[in-house]
């Protein structure tokens, strides 16, 4: 066979991959998008939510808490951290509620006052208006409210600077010492826009880097935000891959060394594997152009079955016998094993998740490159030496014990009846529904961002209304007419409040109406002059105003670009997005007290039910792929059994494996997500290997008690590994590792009990 | 009454003397601020400013609760009540129909102003000089508070406070506004 005729060949051929491969992945650029496993979306209102979710102004915001101190000198540290942040190019604006931050808005909305004041459209400056106007002003200059009034009156008689901020959201944090506070005091709250999306997880390190190191090292310092999870889940899947391989890789190596006690041997179990990740991430690389970080830590771990294949062989050796006699003893089954697991990863190769495509290129080609190291490079590496020179066996408690297993196979129906039962009867329960979960972040980051969320009074959106448009302006254009509709709503009491873009910057059409409102100088110096007459102000006194309308004439209508670095600007932002081709308004809605009746009136968007709806199809799309892997494994294992019966042997302890992990897995409360599916398919593969092995015909009881061993060292390593990976404090990895972890043992389990022999 | 307080003016360098001669300081003042549990008064504000050819005219009552509420309500040219209760400001502006409230600790500014009066009422010398560089002249009959704000923040706003009074009196308090605008309220005891 393989190996036997070529091995000079095989050899160099792979030796000239595996360089290859390397000098690929060398060249690769790793990427830390976590974007990459969020689901993609069906409809262009998830494609915006989602396209937010990863890289919208809300994903940038970082909420930084200042706590350790009394409130004066937390204040200070406020500002102080403030202007070093405002000084430093990661972010785009910061803000702690002292007028620092606010000095921008405040210029802003005076230049502007005359296309944002919603008055200034009408009619304000006749003599008639004017004088009203002025009349009121003297009333309240006596005022002891008067003081910020008296400053602007000279430039703003109508009061538009004011009518503008009352326009703007109220709600905001308690302030001490001229800066947001908890409310208890003790934390002093900034919130600061990075210029990175907040998925890319790199740049996102590097901003919190730059608070911490902002920070007076005596003080604490909490920073928040979907960039600190990205940052996190990245360091933390990156550090406990790493971490749990290296320990886990050192427990599997204690096994074998114990079974082996051949260093050569055992270096040879890992060949494989090795070739298979350099092959699959430079696979990966080749057909994406990059890879994930994710997908790299995730990916080893797939490949890490393929420990198993040199296993499969040599442990199937006799006193004596060399590597290449005993693969090609066992080859054909090994072979089907390992184009099961291929064909498992077609499942995630055609799903449309970026992260997932990448993680089955990986897992496919990886395996495929490791299965074919071991059956046509390890005899070749090995040479004619036997193996081992004792026999290896299973211990003869265990043997029986396997033996008696088969007694049990009516406990295995048993329980895969009341696992189906179990599954239906929670069917609402099985999934995840909550689209945040799909990110890999730790409870209690996300515990920590939910309460300084609430500090900063910033409400959870749950419903809203999306106004999309060709253009920017179509866009507020389009939502401009809705805020007649809305106040109703309000005052129905339908909803309770809602955040209008238009409100604080109106579409161009409105802002050059409201310019056209404005007189000519020579017009507004005599209807002010008549307003005046008989009023105790100086003369003069409103030259500045007539100077300023004539400059707000001249300067037009207010552009994008005249809000940055202002509060306002972010604002916008956040609510005026680009979406596809076109832009969209995002109008949140507070409150909503009948969405049924809110629903009949506009086009409401429902957050929760749109992230559930997202959610389910690509439960659809994953249950559909899942059901093509398995097709294809059932016509392989057809194709390679020759007998519908044999395959109904190997696939039914499997597929009711699976059915009895599931259930457990939902007994421990897991939800299941993409990650569970990823390692269920890898289940799959494991198990189909044990069935495979343990349905395979030997022609005397020596083989068959090998055989065994050769199972029960692979199901051991797998265990180790798995198991290792479950004690992750991730929640990724710690669904991995238990998934995996319940769904071998069980897989090894059922096949034991199901076996015909 | 003004021209009252210029003379007393004039005698304020004699009264300093006086005062220490008879130990009267403002340690004394403040004692004896401290002993009022409360005061209610009539006032009468001549608001004097730049852009207008005659000054406001403001006349209302000015009470005081130990140990911190405050109200000043104006009666006339409009009706309109602050209360200081505490940390907590409110603006009532009966004849608008508004109506305000917010935290003197966020906003400390409005804070230092408002202890020119409250700390003075209440005798607290810490409290006053907290916020004031605190000048002190004249004698019991005639004493004299030179209040300037220490925060650059509250100084570009109000340049400084003049209290003036008798005893546990104070009557006339002037503000002095960065702008030059200034206002004089004449604080009309019972009997007096």
């Amino acid at each position: 066979m393989m190996g036997s005729k070529r091995p000079r060949l095989a050899v160099a051929l792979w030796l000239l991959i595996l360089a290859l491969s390397g000098w690929q992945l060398a060249h690769t650029r790793v990427v830390a998008d976590l974007g990459a496993f969020l689901p993609p979306s069906a409809t262009p209102a998830q494609q915006l939510l989602l396209d937010q979710m990863r890289s919208g102004v809300a994903s940038r915001i970082l909420l930084i808490a200042v706590s350790g101190s009394d409130d004066e000198r937390l204040a200070e540290a406020s500002r102080a951290l403030a202007a070093k942040l405002r000084s430093n190019a990661l972010f785009a604006s910061v803000q702690n509620g002292g007028d620092e931050g606010l000095r921008a808005d405040r210029e802003a909305f005076m230049n502007y006052r005359y296309v944002l004041s919603p008055a200034a459209g009408e009619e304000r400056f006749s003599a008639p208006a004017l004088r009203a106007s002025l009349e009121a002003a003297l009333a309240e200059l006596a005022s002891q409210s008067a003081g910020p009034l008296r400053a602007v009156l000279p430039r703003d008689p109508t009061g538009e600077l004011r009518r503008i901020f009352e326009r703007l959201p109220a709600a905001s944090p308690a302030k001490r010492g001229g800066v947001w506070f908890t409310a208890d005091g003790r934390r002093a709250l900034l919130v600061a826009e990075t210029v990175a999306g907040g998925f890319d997880a790199l740049a996102q390190e590097q901003a919190i880097a730059a608070v911490h190191q902002a920070v007076d090292p005596k003080l604490n310092v909490e920073v928040s935000g979907p960039g600190v999870f990205a940052a996190a889940s990245r360091t933390q899947i990156e550090r406990d891959a790493w971490l749990l391989s290296l320990v886990s890789g050192a427990l599997v190596l204690l096994l074998l060394l114990r079974i082996y006690r051949r260093p050569r041997i055992i270096a040879l179990c890992f060949v494989p594997v090795v070739s298979g990740v350099l092959v699959g991430g430079a696979a990966v690389s080749l057909a994406f152009g990059n890879v994930h970080a994710i997908t790299l830590g995730f990916g080893a771990t797939l490949v890490g079955e393929a420990v198993d294949y040199p296993s499969y062989a040599c442990l199937n050796a006799a006193p004596g016998e060399s590597l290449r006699r005993a693969l090609e003893r066992i080859w054909p089954t090994l072979r089907l094993a390992v184009l099961t697991t291929v064909l498992g990863g077609l499942t995630m190769l055609l799903s449309s998740f970026s992260g997932l495509a990448q993680l089955g290129l990986l897992s496919m080609s990886g395996v495929l490159a490791a299965g074919m190291v071991t059956g046509y490079v390890l005899p070749a590496l090995a040479g004619e030496r036997p193996v081992t020179e004792r026999p290896f066996a299973a211990p003869p408690a265990l043997e029986r014990a396997t033996l008696a297993a088969r007694r049990f196979a009516p406990l295995v129906w048993i329980l895969a009846f009341v696992a189906v039962v179990l599954l239906v009867r929670n069917a609402g329960k099985l999934w995840e529904d909550d689209l945040a979960a799909m990110s890999p972040v730790p409870e209690p980051l996300k515990a920590a961002d939910r309460e300084l969320r609430r500090e900063l009074g910033a409400p959870d959106v749950r419903h809203l209304i999306l106004v999309q448009g060709p253009s920017r302006e179509a866009a507020l254009e389009g939502a401009e007419a809705l805020e007649g509709k809305l106040d109703e709503l309000v005052r129905r009491k339908v909803i309770a409040g809602y955040d209008l873009a238009t409100r604080y910057v109106p579409s161009l059409a409105e802002q050059k109406r409201r310019l056209a409102a404005l007189p000519e100088p020579a017009t507004l110096r005599t209807n002010l002059e008549q307003a005046l007459t008989g009023l105790p102000f100086q003369r003069g006194v409103f030259e500045p105003f007539l100077r300023e309308v004539e400059q707000s004439r001249a300067r037009g209508p207010l552009a994008e670009g005249d809000l940055r670095g202002t509060v306002l600007g972010i604002k916008l932002q956040t609510l005026v997005v680009p979406a596809g081709t076109g832009w969209a308004v995002l109008v949140p809605l507070y409150g909503v007290a009948d969405a049924q009746a809110l629903g009949a009136e506009v086009p409401v968007l429902d957050l929760k039910g749109e992230s559930e709806r997202l959610l389910a199809g690509y439960r659809l799309e994953a249950l559909r792929l899942s059901a093509l892997g398995m097709g294809a494994i059932v016509l392989l294992l057809a194709f390679g059994l020759r007998s519908a019966r044999a395959v109904v042997q190997v696939v039914l302890p499997v597929a009711l494996a699976l059915l009895i992990s599931a259930a457990l897995l939902q007994l421990v409360g897991q939800r299941l997500t993409v990650f569970h599916l990823i390692a269920m398919l890898l289940v799959m593969g494991i198990g189909l290997n044990y069935s495979l092995f343990f349905d395979r015909p030997e022609q005397n009881l020596l083989l068959r008690s090998r055989l065994l061993f050769a199972l029960y060292v692979t199901c051991a390593t797998t265990l180790l590994a798995f198991v290792t990976l479950a004690f992750s404090s991730n929640p990724v990895l710690h669904a991995i590792g238990l998934t995996v972890g319940v769904g071998a043992a069980a897989a090894f389990l059922t096949s034991a009990a199901l076996a015909r022999r | 009454m003004i021209s009252g307080v210029r003379n007393l003016l004039a005698l304020l360098p004699f009264a300093a003397t006086l005062a220490l001669a008879q130990g009267w300081n403002l340690d004394a003042l403040m004692s004896e601020m401290a002993a009022v549990p409360a005061s209610r008064t009539r006032f009468v504000e001549t608001r004097h400013l730049a852009m207008l050819t005659h000054p406001l005219e403001l006349k209302g009552s000015l009470s005081y609760e130990r140990p911190d509420r405050l109200v000043k309500h104006v009666e006339s040219p409009f009706d309109e009540t602050l209360t200081v209760n505490g940390e907590v400001l409110s603006l009532v502006n009966m004849t608008r129909g508004e109506r305000r409230s917010l935290s003197l600790r966020e906003q400390p500014a409005l804070g230092t102003l408002v202890e020119s009066v409250r700390a003075t009422l209440a005798g607290d010398r810490a409290q006053l000089e907290r916020h004031y560089r605190v000048q002190f002249s004249g004698a019991r009959d005639a004493w004299r508070l030179h209040l300037v704000p220490r925060a650059t923040q509250v100084r570009a706003h109000v340049e400084s406070i003049t209290v003036s009074g008798a005893a546990a009196r104070p009557q006339r308090i002037e503000v002095l506004e960065s702008t030059g605008d200034r206002s004089v309220m004449t604080i009309l005891h019972d009997g007096k």
